[in-house]
């Protein structure tokens, strides 16, 4: 016999981006606590609403399972006798595990065949341990922020209300802060009534339906995506896809119901992204576009039944009036005069006090700029587009707009430069320069907006950490890591052949103003770090071969991806494996020796240091040809020809040779081998499998 | 229903479920929050509900009277429960419903909004109420005051009269809103509105006002110092609104600003603790004092 767990837990509403997260833990706590208590699911599911969050598991056994102890006795020896009846020791033995002595069974082990007590426990009933678990199951929860709402020392994202469990038709009685689990769920708020008695599990979906709940998620994301679809047809517009704000919306309401509005089309003549930011930032609806151009018309979702009267769209009408209101009211005050005579007045706004003013932070930039394209071959055009780029790009922080709508910060300032008659490259780069602002959105496109990106980026993390304002756990008010993480994105995806540890260097003079400054090896650390969980992470690159490509410092991000790629292609080539190995050796012999600079081949003795000194000489010579196109595949070909010669070398020469010159030739010479291989990674970090290094160690 | 009748409405609301009615606040605030009767009421452990309506003034709010709802100047009602009973959503519900809302017609929502005031070193969790899409009141279960964390837990509830009325009336500006049957709110209102834009944005003089916040700063400090925590809190809520103008006329940069904040911060701060410290000094007093005998009096 199998029963149904229903846990709902009732709150005040919850934050939109918090319910998804929570219910998640719900089922992963939940899961964990059932298995730990050997209590056998067939499989749980969890759903909400901003009002609560509930947990199904479905097949739940009615106990747990029982365990089996077996206790080690006396030996066979000692506790029967000649005619196998029990001695002494083996009835006080049964006695004290409580067990009967027929019962004891005989096992053979290592030291002879002995007697075991067996203990059966029985599984205790699933209904008696729920009022442990499921108390346990809301302690795991924890959310992104808390709060305290009475006396009894609970904290929550918002207050818990009711607490209702069932184990299919029996109601589970437990008791959390100061609320006691009852068969009782609420309605929607005006939709349903105010307490509903609860006999079974399905009666609680039956409830929660006949009283205005939805209360699955992918159910209320499917009405939403059909509602858009139907009013869409109707009004001949496209709604503006926008997942995150469906998300919200779809999280936020328990009774989604589209409400259609329409605004004056006088505001059309908004750019459009003012436009769209002022409906879905302040207000959540859908806006509707045809084609390129913005509709005069939204969506919103009410919770509750459809509005026949339209009075919630009439409510909605006027607050999206007076909003765009608003936002026209931003724009004329910020088109009277143009981007470009904001810019000396940056010099009022501090960046970060001791980084100095807006101002500052763009005359640096603009070296950062300046650099990049030069180092990037820019044409003189181009250099003077990037040049002004930077130049407008911080402007925006003055208007009204961007004071309305912190997340349009040089979108805002784009749409301006544009509206101003500044070139394509230029407002562009100014309307791209924040981008990528976090994992998953998207790079600059321009030319332009990729490079004040980067001199953005470059110049808040490279004056931030010479500051010695590294972020430390989660605390990063300046956004470091993310900057970090953009300048290194942008970097591998544009392919962007250069070295920044040596750009850095090059342009720390612009910092030479600060006191106090940290050394410049704490900003190729932290790049360095960043770079490794890049690569793991947003390029999925295996672990060790991101520990072989970063234990080689090297600014060029886009170079560590691409020998990051060439060794994760070539790593499971049985051949390359036995490179790795031969590798290994020449770095564990060098580790901890003082190497001397250089050697002289004319010192070699025996054949197999000529052999390989022969084959190194020939391997570099190419290696040397392909670095430059960075074709890693093929220098770690070159490479593989190394294999045989320097197994044969470790087999016939003593590297440790008693003689103190012949022993530092021969350092000296791996230690040249070893800085060939370096150019794509340390090898020796390379996780293989067992037999190929035992293939060639059996061999020496 | 009248602007004026919703005022008294809700104060009726209010006094039936047992709170103290007060009566606004004398000096300019930005919000109800400011008020004594918040500010210390939500402070130490002692009980304490209630009610009052706060004219509050948001300078850079202003719209010269040109915004259908947006003003620097408006009148908050607020409510505090201490401690925040259990059904206190299902309370507010009600109190939207003896307006004479009918809220299966509206749409309702709580929507997140964690709310921080710098200055008076206050934060709680809680939402916005959105009616219709317009946001009419702001629900906090107050976490922290003047830096401390509290406890018992108030609920702070803080009606935006004008739109709520509005949607009651079913006007388009606030200033068509009737006020009673001979005036409406932009009688009331409108000039003074457009004057205080005209000040806040334009005239307020700069130098005076940075002046000025120096001195009461000066006086807010010393009268702590002094042990005298009323007087020095109403010296800490003129640096604040002083503040706000200052921001208003954009005299203050993005780290100056900072700092401004810090400062007032620190006074609010300072208040708040003053007067944990004197109110337990005062409680331990009558404790020692032998309770004299007292004779019912006939």
């Amino acid at each position: 016999m199998r029963r149904d767990l229903l846990l709902e837990i009732g709150t005040e509403e919850v934050p939109p981006l918090e319910a998804p997260r929570l219910a998640a833990q719900l089922k992963a706590a939940a899961e964990e606590l059932l298995r730990e208590a050997r209590v056998e699911f067939e499989a749980a599911a969890v759903y909400h609403t901003p009002r609560r969050l509930a947990l199904l598991v479905k097949g739940v056994a009615e106990e747990q399972r029982e365990t089996v102890e077996e206790v080690r006795g006396p030996s066979q020896r000692v506790a029967f006798d000649a005619d196998g009846k029990p001695t002494p020791a083996a009835i006080g033995f049964a006695k004290r595990q409580g067990v009967a002595v027929h019962e004891l069974v005989v096992k053979e082990t290592p030291n002879g065949p002995y007697v075991f007590a067996v203990k059966r426990t029985p599984g205790r009933p699933t209904l008696e341990l729920l009022p442990e678990l499921l108390p346990r199951m809301i302690q795991r929860l924890s959310p992104s922020e808390t709060m305290r709402w009475d006396d009894s020392g609970l904290r929550f994202i918002r207050p818990i209300r009711w607490l209702l469990a069932l184990f299919g038709e029996e109601p589970v009685e437990f008791r959390y802060g100061r609320l006691v689990a009852r068969p009782r769920t609420r309605g929607h708020r005006f939709l349903g009534r105010r307490e509903i008695e609860v006999r079974s599990v399905p009666e609680y979906f039956e409830a929660l339906k006949r009283n205005g709940v939805v209360l699955d998620p992918v159910e209320r994301r499917g009405r939403i995506e059909r509602a858009l679809e139907t009013i869409s047809q109707k009004i001949k517009a496209h709604p503006a896809r926008d997942d995150a704000l469906l998300d919200e919306i779809t999280n936020n309401l328990e009774h989604p119901t589209p409400v259609l509005g329409s605004f004056p089309e006088e505001f059309l003549a908004l750019p459009r992204e003012i436009l769209e930011a002022t409906i879905v930032e302040h207000q959540k609806f859908v806006p509707f576009a045809v084609g390129e151009k913005a509709a005069p018309h939204f969506v919103g979702f009410r919770d509750g039944p459809e509005d026949r009267d339209g009075t919630v769209r009439r409510g909605y009408e006027r607050v999206v009036r007076a909003r765009l209101w608003d936002s026209k009211f931003f724009f004329e005050v910020d088109r009277k005069e143009p981007l470009a005579a904001r810019v000396p007045r940056l010099k009022t706004v501090i960046f970060q006090e001791r980084l100095g003013t807006i101002w500052d932070k763009v005359e640096r930039m603009r070296r950062w700029g300046q650099a990049l394209a030069e180092k990037l071959s820019l044409s003189n055009e181009e250099c003077r587009a990037v040049d002004r780029t930077i130049y407008l790009s911080k402007a925006d922080l003055l208007t009204a707009m961007v004071g309305e709508f912190p997340d349009l910060e040089g979108v805002v300032g784009g749409i301006y430069a544009r509206l101003d008659g500044e070139p394509e490259p230029v407002w562009r780069g100014v309307y791209e320069h924040y981008r990528p602002k976090g994992a998953g959105d998207p790079l600059p496109e321009s030319t332009t907006g990729t490079i004040a990106s980067l001199a953005d980026k470059l110049d808040t993390v490279v004056g931030s950490l010479l500051l010695g304002e590294e972020p430390t756990g989660s605390r990063d008010p300046f956004g470091l890591r993310r900057k970090a993480n953009g300048v290194i994105r942008i970097a591998i995806d544009k392919a962007l052949d250069l070295d920044f540890y040596e750009l850095i260097r090059e342009l720390e003079g612009l910092y030479a103003f600060l006191k106090d400054r940290r050394p410049l090896e704490r900003v190729e650390a932290f790049f360095h770090d960043r770079l490794g969980l890049e690569l793991r992470d947003d390029y999925r690159l295996p672990y060790d071969v991101v520990e072989a490509v970063l234990a080689v410092r090297d600014g060029n991000f886009y170079r560590a991806w691409r020998r990051a790629q060439s060794l994760k292609r070539l790593r499971d080539r049985e051949e390359f494996q036995q490179l790795v190995v031969a590798f290994s050796r020449v770095a564990n012999i060098l580790k901890g020796q003082q190497v001397p600079h250089g050697f002289s081949p004319q010192h070699f003795q025996e054949e197999a240091e000529r052999e390989l000194w022969r084959a190194y000489l020939k391997a570099e010579g190419h290696i040397q040809k392909l670095l430059p196109q960075g074709d890693y595949d093929a220098v770690l070909e070159k490479l593989l020809t190394l294999k045989d010669p320097i197994d044969r070398y470790f087999d016939e020469v003593l590297v440790m040779a008693p003689d103190p010159l012949l022993r530092q030739n021969r350092l000296g010479f791996l230690s040249k081998l070893k800085a060939l291989f370096l150019t794509v990674g340390d090898l020796s970090k390379l996780v293989v499998e067992k037999d190929a290094k035992t293939k060639t160690q059996t061999k020496s | 229903m009248h602007f004026q009748d919703l005022l008294l409405k809700l104060q009726a609301f209010w006094r039936a479920r047992g709170c103290v009615i007060e009566q606004p606040f004398d000096l300019e605030v930005g919000a109800g929050t400011f008020h004594p009767a918040t500010f210390f009421g939500v402070l130490g452990p002692r009980p304490w509900n209630v009610a009052y309506v706060q004219p509050s003034r948001r300078p850079t709010d202003g719209r010269y009277g040109d915004n259908p709802i947006r003003m620097q100047f408006y009148y908050q009602f607020q409510v505090i429960l201490k401690p925040s009973p259990d059904d206190v959503q299902d309370l507010y519900l009600e109190s939207l419903e003896d307006l004479g809302l009918d809220l299966s017609r509206h749409d309702v929502r709580f929507e997140k909004d964690d709310w921080k005031s710098p200055t008076l070193g206050a934060s709680g969790l809680g939402w916005q109420v959105v009616l219709d899409g317009l946001e009419i009141s702001q629900f906090t279960y107050f976490q922290q005051m003047g830096g401390l964390e509290l406890d018992p837990i108030s609920c702070e509830l803080t009606y935006g009269t004008e739109r709520i009325a509005m949607v009651l009336q079913g006007v388009e500006t606030v200033w068509e809103l009737r006020w009673n049957d001979a005036f409406t709110y932009g009688d009331l209102r409108l000039q003074a509105e457009r004057e205080g834009c005209a000040y806040n944005f334009e005239r307020a003089d700069v130098p005076t006002l940075l002046q000025l916040f120096e001195i009461h700063e000066k006086e807010s400090k010393r009268l702590l110092r002094e042990g005298l925590v009323y007087p020095a809190y109403e010296h800490c809520v003129k640096c604040s609104h002083l503040f706000n103008v200052l921001d208003a006329r954009r005299a203050i940069s993005t780290t100056e600003r900072e700092r401004f904040i810090q400062r007032i911060q620190d006074l609010a701060q300072g208040c708040a603790q003053l007067y944990l410290n004197s109110t337990r000094q005062r409680e331990q007093e009558q404790e020692q004092e032998p309770e004299p005998e007292r004779v019912p009096a006939r």
